[in-house]
């Protein structure tokens, strides 16, 4: 496919990365004439350096048939702009555009109403807000995904110093009585990921990935020694921006007490109208007094969510330090998330990340349903619906040669029964997959299962 | 960081390619009477066993190329190809010693066209398709082929290609390196395709259609007659040639632009494309005056040979179809400046490149403006686009770079007993890829009678002009190796 990707930032260069191995066609357009060449220097596409927002540029960068414009600069304006371009202009077939303003569902009525059709609209804010209050209760778990429409589940637990898993096999843990559908399917230890087979050891320090299916999510959890927090009351927020307010009124509505820290008092004023009972705190919420005299020590959740990723970490250290919450950053820049678990702040929200799998998901073909990108570059969970055609389809698990890297995960039967496979399990036409792999055999993968010409699910 | 795997696993599959590229030869010298399969046979295993050698051991995983390794493979890749590629040469009888036979051969892949044969028309014709196909795969370039055809090189492929291809700066004609690549290849064979059938049409014989083909298009110049392209006595050929030549020093991005993309505005409004054509069409005009007036040629015969040396010269071809050393002095410098001009970018001409000349000029035009009005800020402008300073600089530089190595090569071939103006002009003709040059290298004589010592020197020239000197020198420098 011929994609054009307006934004070379660190988004758009993850994009762009996978796109180009899996065989797409990528022109980028950055204003940045550095930046330009750093990208010129590290991806096999081509670089155009100018303004997304101008049609001189566009005209350049897409003068060949386009398939799909993803336009994820900075700045929305830029964004929108480039959409009616590339429809008036370009011709293109489908049109993704980030936006990041609260508004956003104001300007989907705008689009259209105005006739320009965005086929994706990528709002990173509403998903963080949405996976940041399903792990609030549970401490060590950083991220929960649902797979197979939530009958399966994913989550990520960090492991402890004293976690009865430590220096366990696979093996030895299946032997402890793990629920019937659970599993281990990734291991990240520092910058290593592992898909792990019987004699795996885990260690303290790892973080690994549990699959379950959701009936059995509670015994799992307990199986692995996570307590769920009976109630989540005091939370703590760090930073006055725009996510944090949308956090700070959905936790309103479920009846929290929020206290949000924010320097600047006439933002601070600002959002006191925009909310009704949190308390705004005026202060530096990483401030070692100031969590102390805002009595951090009995809080439940503490939520870092600035914009300066150091300050977000140095908070967690902080109230990790002070007091037993549940601590959670928000990190812009993807290399700092290793170094964030090591330093035991198991849950760490990219908006990067999140914008990446919303743009992957829809660019890949056909039975794609998810895709689900874990750290910068390293791994993927991907669902798909298995075609009847496949190699892999109708024959028993045992007998595949998958490719290095790979683990089928899960199947979710069409009668509604989800298994988590052994080798003598075979998948059926219609069975919705879930597989994990190390994100270079995703090409090979995917191919295996998709054809060209399959229709995009709309 | 440079790993070793990686520029062994490159190198490897390289060797196995140029051994492949000798198949065709080594078939001639099965077939034509009198021809002796040993040279290109021995050649042709000892290049497979040294590919495979570097290659099998090599186990590099995934990789992309960083830009040192890129760099430094850039080098690697071409000695080792001018030096394999010297062993047909080496194991036949025609080239004494080791230093003849890789001069031959990086004379050959440089597209330079220089030689050391005193006679070409004793060769046997295998040696004969060697030698001119050496000038075919140098042409466009030995790296930029291995990007078509090599899957292994992703991203990091850029780097080869800015090493090799000059003008690479430019914007890429396709997202992927692999497919810029192979479209460029294609012009490339598509235009091979065509000389082949004209000449053939024009009434040369199959072999030697082919051969000149394949020097044409790589502005290279060996020819398979002793008097060269003159050596056929037909207008119609040199023509032909011409036509050819011209082509093959235009960008060949801008032909794609043209041929493929059918943009024939953006061809025709490029500056380099349309300086090429004026200092083409000046120089023929001041040559023809000057034969016509100076030396008593008649209009027509003043015209072809006036357009025929023109034109090999500024794009370094090097085939020759009169003695100029025997015309007035005044077109001999003019020759001799027009080979330091050399064609386009991104063609497979050498030289310093059109638009390096149009650069610098506009950049010497600014300084002179600025002694004017002090307080005023000037951009150099290159068509309609402002130039980047860094290009501005870039072209001052590689200016300074070649005049100095100019200069210090001259100064060994002098010290080695050579005559100033030859000296000065084979330094010239080689390290701008020409191929004859004027006195004792003159375009009716060869470079036998240097010394080893020269042959070594001037060889070292080529391949540093191919690589437009950077990629050639970098490599050398203490901060290349710098952990």
């Amino acid at each position: 496919m011929r994609i054009l990707i307006a934004g070379g930032g660190d988004v758009g260069f993850l994009i762009a990365q996978r796109l180009i191995r899996e065989g797409n066609e990528i022109t980028i357009v950055e204003i940045d004439p550095r930046r330009c060449e750093y990208l010129e220097g590290v991806l096999d596409a081509r670089i155009i350096c100018g303004n997304a927002a101008s049609v001189g540029t566009l005209k350049k960068a897409g003068s060949i048939d386009l398939d799909i414009l993803i336009a994820i600069t900075d700045i929305d304006e830029i964004n929108l702009l480039c959409c009616l371009i590339a429809q008036v202009e370009l011709k293109a077939t489908y049109k993704i555009a980030r936006i990041r303003t609260h508004e956003v569902d104001g300007w989907r009525q705008v689009c259209e109403k105005a006739g320009v059709k965005i086929d994706l609209i990528i709002h990173a804010e509403s998903d963080i807000v949405d996976r940041i209050l399903r792990v609030l209760p549970l401490p060590g778990v950083s991220e929960i995904f649902d797979f197979a429409n939530g009958q399966i589940r994913l989550f990520g637990l960090n492991v402890e110093d004293g976690a009865w898993i430590d220096g366990k096999t696979m093996e030895q843990i299946q032997a402890a009585g793990a629920p019937k559908n659970s599993l281990v399917a990734m291991i990240f230890r520092g910058p290593q990921v592992m898909i792990p087979h019987g004699g795996d050891v885990v260690k303290v320090g790892d973080q690994i990935y549990v699959l379950t299916s959701s009936k059995q999510w509670d015994e799992t959890l307990r199986f692995l020694g996570v307590t769920v927090r009976q109630k989540v009351d005091r939370v703590f927020i760090v930073g006055g921006r725009q996510i944090s307010i949308r956090l700070a009124q959905e936790l309103e509505r479920r009846d929290k007490n929020v206290k949000l820290f924010e320097q600047d008092p006439q933002r601070c004023e600002k959002i006191a109208r925009l909310v009704k009972r949190t308390v705004i705190v005026c202060a530096d919420g990483t401030d070692e007094r100031v969590l102390e005299e805002e009595n951090v020590a009995g809080v439940d959740a503490f939520l870092a969510l600035t914009g300066d990723d150091e300050d977000n970490i140095i908070a967690c250290l902080l109230a990790k330090k002070l007091g037993n919450a549940k601590v959670a950053a928000l990190l812009n820049r993807l290399n700092y998330v290793i170094m964030a678990q090591r330093l035991g702040i198991s849950t760490t929200i990219s908006p990067r990340l999140v914008t990446v799998d919303r743009a992957l998901r829809f660019v890949r073909k056909g039975g794609v349903l998810s895709v689900t990108t874990f750290r910068q570059e390293e791994a993927e969970a991907i669902e798909l619906i298995a075609p009847a055609d496949s190699k892999y389809v109708g024959v028993k698990l045992s007998d595949l040669r998958f490719p290095e890297g790979v683990l089928v995960g899960a199947i979710a039967r069409t009668s509604g029964e989800v298994i988590v496979p052994r080798g003598d399990a075979v998948i059926q036409p219609g069975d919705r997959v879930i597989f994990f792999a190390l994100e270079e055999v995703v090409p090979k993968l995917e191919a295996a299962f998709l054809r060209e010409g399959q229709g995009r699910p709309r | 960081m440079i790993r070793g795997a990686v520029l062994a696993s490159v190198l490897g599959k390289l060797l196995v390619g140029l051994a492949a590229a000798m198949l065709p030869a080594f078939a001639v010298s099965l077939l034509s009477p009198g021809d002796d399969p040993a040279p290109i046979l021995q050649s042709l295993l000892i290049t497979v066993a040294a590919g495979l050698a570097l290659l099998l051991p090599a186990r590099p995983g995934a990789f992309e190329l960083s830009l040192r390794e890129g760099l430094l493979l850039s080098l690697l890749a071409w000695v080792g190809v001018c030096v394999f590629g010297a062993l047909p040469f080496y194991f036949s009888p025609y080239f004494p010693t080791f230093a003849d036979a890789v001069f031959e051969s990086t004379s050959g892949f440089t597209t330079t066209g220089a030689t050391v044969l005193t006679d070409v028309e004793v060769l046997p014709r295998s040696i004969q398709l060697w030698r001119c196909g050496t000038h075919w795969i140098g042409g466009m370039g030995i790296l930029l082929l291995a990007i078509a055809v090599l899957p292994l090189i992703g991203a990091g492929g850029i780097h080869l290609y800015r090493a090799e291809f000059s003008g690479a700066r430019s914007e890429k004609l396709k997202p992927r390196i692999a497919e810029t690549a192979s479209s460029l290849w294609k012009i490339y064979l598509s235009l091979t395709l065509l000389e082949y059938l004209a000449l053939r049409l024009a009434g040369m014989n199959g072999f030697e259609s082919i051969c000149h083909t394949f020097s044409t298009l790589g502005t290279g110049g060996f020819s398979t007659r002793a008097a060269s392209v003159g050596g056929f006595e037909s207008p119609v050929i040199e023509y032909i040639i011409v036509v050819f030549m011209f082509l093959a020093g235009l960008n060949f991005t801008q032909q794609y632009r043209l041929y493929v993309e059918r943009q024939p505005g953006r061809f025709f409004s490029d500056p380099e494309v349309r300086a090429y054509a004026l200092f083409v069409a000046v120089s023929t005009l001041l040559v023809w005056i000057s034969v016509v007036v100076q030396s008593g040629y008649g209009v027509s015969h003043g015209f072809r040979s006036a357009l025929f040396v023109v034109t090999t010269t500024i794009t370094t071809t090097g085939f020759v179809s009169d003695d100029y050393e025997k015309w007035a002095p005044a077109p001999q410098l003019l020759i001799l400046a027009l080979m330091v001009c050399g064609g386009c970018t991104g063609s497979t001409a050498g030289g310093l490149k059109v638009a390096r000349i149009v650069t610098v000029a506009r950049a010497l035009a600014r300084e002179l403006k600025k002694v004017v009005e002090r307080r005023a800020v000037f951009s150099v402008r290159y068509g309609e686009q402002p130039l980047p300073e860094a290009a501005v600089q870039t072209a001052l530089s590689t200016l300074c770079l070649a005049v100095f190595v100019h200069f210090g090569a001259s100064m060994v071939l002098t010290a080695a007993g050579l005559d100033v103006l030859s000296a000065i002009s084979a330094v010239v003709a080689t390290m701008f890829n020409v191929g004859p040059g004027l006195g004792s290298v003159g375009p009716m004589d060869n470079y036998n009678h240097l010394s080893p010592l020269s042959k070594w020197t001037l060889s070292v020239c080529m391949l540093a002009g191919r690589l437009e000197f950077y990629t050639a020198f970098v490599v050398l420098t203490p901060a290349f190796w710098r952990k």
